[in-house]
């Protein structure tokens, strides 16, 4: 029996159990999170939400945990940056028990991970989550039956509703003084060959030299690096070994490894798993397929965009309740209540800090409370509901021919989609693609042609009523994303990426996570504005004293007036610097003064759109894709945008 | 049989190399390939609902190829297309992957028998 390295067992001075969640995407690892600590992050019903690692705190029973929830992971062998996430923390050792969490009715096909998680050598709990869909399909699993085959605990869970956590607290506890479970046994020589490289292996490793000699022997380039820095050959007798064993396989290693570990899996399950193949088609099924068929998914579409966006966040949260903020609530209630306190203040300027045309309570908490809040709200429950109910890998598998077009697979439209509604956390989500050069492109499009949330809203908000403007504004942004993709894809070398990716089934959002998630996304999503809005406003301050403002808005005077838009919209792609949705309230604002005609709300609109992303999505760019790309992004976007802008008016001047 | 399987098989007995082996009962011969034989067809091949059980994967050294076994892709596994449009989606168990016809054409499958194509 194998024992726990040394460096495994709890360390001297850490006061706390490190548990990680680990398991394919979508099972349910974010809810078995939130059940563990309390803690939310964003669960959804489509793979991939979770791309970095998520830590929480929590006491079970008397001893005191820290839970990670980690991206979702296909096998110990990556093929994206965000498996590559988890692996490394766990072959680096960063987790004392490893919680496998998979989707119970797919168990047949998940159990190959559990097996190489036992690999590793650490203690290991089997979380059979989403129990309720495996019985009502009259799926049985004998679950201690298998947990004696494994020699690990099975535990029964059902997130969403809490069953079953308490047993999966109280097995975590157990394992992490219980002995090891022993390795499974892999067929046809692929068992001897993991032996024999692990003999050779000599340096020190975080983890057991088991988990590390499977992976050396399918050639994972990552890892031969860390043998190299740990050996002290270099780690080529390993790789040597490695060579020559694969080369007696007859078929690739990772490939055979994959074979003889599905035969292993198969063979534990045998009189485990009870199932009649539920081969009735669901009305959910039909929907499902049809959504993404050409020929009903493209009106689909277009009607959820309709109803959704223009209708729902548009309309009602854009045009309704920012009208009721601004008016009755804002102009008439808090703004002379504001004036009549700060009348008190004898000095003008400092008075100008708080009330003024650029206060931080007149200007940056008007416009994040009575404009950009109601409709960011709108959207994030539309996209909410959207988002649960597994609509996104519809759209994936529908966009596909096109995304491919652009040299980005059906994959990338998940995190488009999500750019709509955060740009900066989309960003992170390129991390699912599979090549560096669909990365770049996401990142690039993203940073260009997709409008977040606040920033859809508001211009949507601004461009209702305008139908001039809407069609323009369409036409200009989707005629850019495909333009940029196509030309992008030529231009950036490269293979062709293919597509695969799981689709869940469609399920009925569920009220509850709808609202929480809502309600998180605004609570964060204003956390992170606030402050930049009110920054924002003490520096228009200070520079209003100083002059310097109104120098920086002759100097951009010029170039708005190439644009034909009146000269107040200086100060507008001004505030666009800070965040872009910060511009087009200040747009909407001068549309509400009636300052702008159709086609220069049009043109404002479009640039705007087009323009830098705001300073959260450029750091984000900088830390996922590096300095160099990121700032040569922002200096193609930059007078791109403007050129969009010049040549939508002069088309619009010479039409009208 | 059909007058061109009948002469395809016919050169298959003649050009073992080509064809790699005879193959009985009129099935078409597969095109050369190294994981090709006379019961298995690619995944592209299938009708929609039509069942099959993963016979091999192409050229599974590739990425491409690991990346269908990481997902469950791999010989033995009971398989039913459930979509042909716009891309492959298939079935396995309870779980539905969908693949582009690139990926689809790497998995060559064997037709599960007496499934009747419904
Ligand atoms: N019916 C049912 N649904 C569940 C259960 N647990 C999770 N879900 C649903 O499964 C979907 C995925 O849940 P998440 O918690 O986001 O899954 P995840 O593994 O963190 O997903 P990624 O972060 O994408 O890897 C959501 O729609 C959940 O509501 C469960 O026990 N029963």
């Amino acid at each position: 029996m194998r024992t726990v390295p040394n460096d495994a067992t709890i360390g001297v001075g850490q006061r706390y159990v490190r548990v990680a969640l680990v398991g394919q995407p979508n099972v349910g690892k974010s809810s078995v999170f939130r059940r563990l600590t309390g803690r939310y992050t964003t669960v959804s019903n489509f793979p991939g939400t979770s791309v970095e690692l998520v830590r929480g705190h929590a006491h079970l029973d008397w001893v005191a945990v820290e839970v990670t929830d980690t991206p979702g992971l296909h096998a110990l062998l990556p093929s994206s940056d965000e498996e590559r996430v988890t692996r490394r923390m766990l072959v680096d050792g960063g987790a004392d028990v490893i919680v496998h969490v998979v989707d119970a009715k797919n168990l047949p096909l998940q159990l190959p991970l559990t097996l190489q998680l036992l690999e590793l050598g650490r203690p290991l709990v089997l979380a059979l989550n989403i129990m309720d869909e495996a019985e009502r399909v009259g799926m049985r699993i004998a679950h201690g039956l298998l947990a004696e085959r494994l020699g690990v605990p099975v535990v029964a869970v059902v997130a969403v509703e809490g069953r079953g956590i308490e047993d999966l607290r109280r097995a975590i506890i157990h394992q992490v003084t219980a002995p090891l479970a022993p390795v499974p046994h892999y067929a046809n020589g692929v068992r001897e060959a993991i032996a024999q490289i692990e003999a050779q292996l000599e340096g020190a490793y975080p983890t057991d030299r088991m988990g590390i000699a499977a992976l050396v022997l399918q050639g994972d380039e990552e890892i031969l690096e860390m043998v190299a820095a740990a050996e002290p050959d270099g780690g080529t007798a390993a790789r040597a070994l490695a060579a020559r064993l694969a080369a007696g396989f007859g078929a690739p290693a990772p490939y055979r490894v994959a074979v003889e570990r599905q035969r292993a899996a198969e063979e534990l399950l045998r009189g485990v798993v009870e199932v009649a193949e539920d081969e009735t088609v669901r009305w959910a099924d039909r929907l499902g397929r049809q959504l993404s068929r050409p020929l009903f998914g493209v009106p689909a579409l277009i009607l959820v965009l309709y109803v959704g966006l223009y209708l729902f966040v548009g309309r009602l949260g854009g045009g309704v309740v920012v009208d009721w903020l601004e008016t009755s609530v804002f102009e008439r209630w808090i703004n002379p209540q504001l004036e009549r306190l700060f009348q008190g203040i004898p000095w003008p300027s400092v008075r100008a800090l708080y009330v003024g045309e650029y206060g931080m309570l007149t200007l940056g908490v008007r416009y994040a409370m009575a404009i950009v809040l109601p409709i960011v709200g709108a959207f994030f429950l539309f996209f909410s509901v959207l988002e649960d109910s597994g609509y996104f890998p519809r759209l994936a598998l529908l966009l596909d021919r096109v995304f491919k077009r652009l040299g980005l697979s059906g994959r990338a439209v998940i995190p488009m989609v999500l750019g709509f509604a955060c740009d900066t956390m989309a960003t992170m989500v390129t991390r699912t693609l599979d090549t560096r050069r669909e990365r770049v492109l996401a990142t690039l499009l993203l940073a260009l042609a997709i409008p977040c949330s606040a920033q859809l809203g508001v211009i949507l908000a601004l461009l209702a009523g305008e139908p001039l403007a809407v069609v323009t504004w369409l036409v200009a942004v989707t005629g850019t994303f495909l333009l940029v993709g196509y030309v992008g894809a030529r231009v950036l070398p490269g293979e062709r990426p293919t597509f695969q990716m799981e689709v869940p089934p469609l399920r009925r959002p569920r009220l509850g996570n709808v609202l929480l998630k809502t309600v998180t996304r605004v609570q964060w999503y204003f956390l992170e504005v606030l402050p930049l809005f009110l920054l924002a406003s003490i520096l228009l301050w200070i520079g209003n004293l100083t002059g310097v403002w109104q120098l920086v808005i002759r100097g951009m005077a010029p170039v708005v007036a190439v644009l034909g838009l009146p000269v107040e919209t200086a100060q507008v792609f001004l505030l666009g610097f800070f965040r872009r949705d910060y511009g087009a309230a200040g747009l909407f604002d001068l549309h509400q003064m009636g300052l702008l005609d159709p086609v220069q709300i049009a043109v404002a609109g479009v640039t705007l759109t087009l323009f830098v992303p705001c300073i959260a999505q450029f750091l984000m760019m900088v830390q996922e894709r590096g300095w160099r790309v990121a700032l040569a992004m922002l200096g193609f976007i930059t007078p791109f945008a403007f050129g969009v802008g010049f040549l939508v008016n002069a088309v619009l001047r010479a039409v009208t | 049989m059909n007058p061109v399987t009948w002469l395809r098989n016919g050169l298959g007995a003649l050009v073992p190399r080509v064809w790699g082996k005879e193959c009985p009962r009129g099935t078409p011969v597969p095109a050369p390939g190294p994981c090709a034989d006379c019961d298995s067809v690619s995944l592209v091949d299938l009708a929609v609902r039509e069942r099959a059980r993963v016979s091999c994967l192409e050229d599974p050294g590739s990425a491409a190829s690991i990346r269908l076994a990481s997902a469950g892709v791999l010989p033995g596994t009971t398989v039913r297309l459930v979509q042909r449009r716009p891309v492959f989606v298939l079935r396995m168990g309870f779980s539905e992957l969908a693949l582009d016809r690139e990926a689809a054409s790497r998995v060559r499958v064997r037709r599960e028998v007496g499934e009747p194509a419904r």
